[in-house]
């Protein structure tokens, strides 16, 4: 009975896992940069996670377990890679984006419709959020994009809730820098 | 100039400011465009975040290497032996459950309060700014009584929250312990409002504070940071769990109760 109650809760743990599996997904293209980097590193956080189920002792709070799990294996993957995906160049980004509309004379046009700018937006903060610092990514999805609060990203990544609020500032702050042009449109 | 208030604009948008800072930041809000449309902006970025994230799906290779990646257990033999106990061992525990439940030694219906309350807390939390998404995203409480209706077999009037500035923003269910809730999410300026429905089982509620509201006793309390409100009302307990100062989120409940 003891085998059977481990099988039900291992099942129960795997679908309840397996629910955020999309979430997970589109963190770790976040933090790789790279489709097969992304699921490798998706692969082996689930991988951990299967292991050490009795690690976790309440399933409400399986997303932020797998969300550390993952930040902390793609800690070790960078410093056995020694390399940082993305580039901190928020300045030669802002000015790409000025370039760019110089280039393509119809999307630097005041277009009145709302939906067309949000749909530009939309696409270009998914690659603003690329060129911010790792440490500034990965706290912005952890709050933005899941909904953790404070408290639970600075147990993620193993911060003081201090450091989670001043990467969560300046980050916003480089984003919105990055895309003021939409700012202005808005 | 920067604003002074600007550094706070940030953790104000996530609801993570205490009461009376987020207090401070609304009221310069209301005064300073400046900062206004930077938080509508920033606001406006979040929403963009969640639209790509919402967007993208994993690719299905990527559960499958997933699940033929999982440790197994146990081998077949050992499985077997187990499944006979186990449906053995089944068969017993339900019929001495029928006696107990008969003789109400087993009380079903009652359970500790306060661990569900605590379980609640930890669901509305979820549903932060920016949080877990609502299945019905709608400010049309109709849509949502539908819901539901139809979802969970529960049928209650929800207040449109107006009267207190808040708005609708949509609906969502939860289950725990074979119990299903409905859960109602309203927002102001980062401040959220949930409103948990669900069917009473005969719970025993004994707060601290109790006000009479009409015919209805209304009860206050507080988890960590998270204020409550709960009444019963034909049949469903009603709970409010919220950041707002007490008097605020009292009366708030008031109104909710006086829409019945």
């Amino acid at each position: 009975m003891i085998f059977i109650r481990d099988q039900k809760k291992r099942k129960k743990f795997e679908e309840e896992a397996l629910s955020h599996l999309d979430s997970l997904y589109y963190g770790a293209l976040k933090l790789a940069g790279h489709q097969q980097d992304a699921e490798d590193l998706v692969q082996e956080t689930y991988s951990k996670a299967f292991s050490h189920l009795n690690q976790l002792r309440d399933l409400v709070k399986i997303k932020p377990w797998l969300y550390q799990i993952m930040i902390n294996t793609w800690k070790n993957w960078r410093s056995k890679r020694s390399k940082e995906v993305v580039l901190d160049h928020t300045e030669e980004w802002a000015g790409w984006l000025t370039q760019n509309a110089q280039i393509n004379p119809q999307s630097h046009l005041m277009n009145p419709e709302k939906e067309i700018i949000d749909r530009e937006l939309c696409e270009t903060v998914q690659s603003a959020l690329m060129h911010l610092p790792s440490h500034y990514r990965v706290v912005v999805f952890l709050s933005d994009i899941e909904g953790f609060s404070y408290k639970e990203i600075s147990e993620i990544i193993g911060r003081p809730i201090g450091t989670v609020m001043s990467r969560l500032s300046r980050a916003r702050s480089h984003l919105s820098h990055m895309l003021k042009k939409y700012k202005e449109r808005a | 100039m920067v604003c002074p208030i600007r550094q706070y604009l940030s953790p104000y948008a996530d609801g993570e400011l205490d009461s009376p800072k987020a207090k401070e930041v609304k009221g310069h809000l209301e005064a300073c465009v400046t900062c206004r449309e930077e938080l509508n902006f920033m606001l406006k970025i979040r929403s963009s975040l969640k639209q790509g994230a919402a967007a993208l799906r994993a690719p299905r290779r990527l559960k499958v290497k997933i699940l033929s990646g999982t440790p197994k257990t146990k081998s077949p033999r050992t499985t077997f032996l187990w499944n006979f106990a186990y449906t053995a061992t089944l068969a017993v525990t339900v019929v001495l459950a029928v006696v107990l439940i008969s003789y109400n030694y087993w009380p079903l219906g009652k359970g500790s309060f306060p661990d569900l309350v605590d379980k609640l807390v930890a669901y509305h939390t979820l549903y932060g700014p920016g949080g877990k998404p609502l299945t019905v995203e709608s400010s049309d409480s109709k849509d949502a009584e539908l819901w539901f209706n139809q979802k969970l077999g529960l049928a209650f009037l929800i207040p449109n929250a107006a009267f207190a500035g808040y708005k609708l923003e949509g609906a969502d269910s939860f289950e725990h312990k074979g119990r299903k809730f409905a859960y109602l999410k309203y927002q102001k300026e980062g401040k959220i409002v949930g409103y948990i429905v669900f069917k009473d089982e005969g719970f025993s509620i004994d707060w601290a504070e109790t006000v009479a509201v009409g015919e209805i006793e209304l009860q206050i309390g507080k988890r960590k940071e998270t204020n409550l409100a709960v009444w019963k009302k034909g049949g469903l307990v009603y709970l409010i769990l919220t950041d707002e100062d007490r008097s605020e989120l009292l009366e708030y409940a008031e109104r909710c109760i006086q829409l019945f």
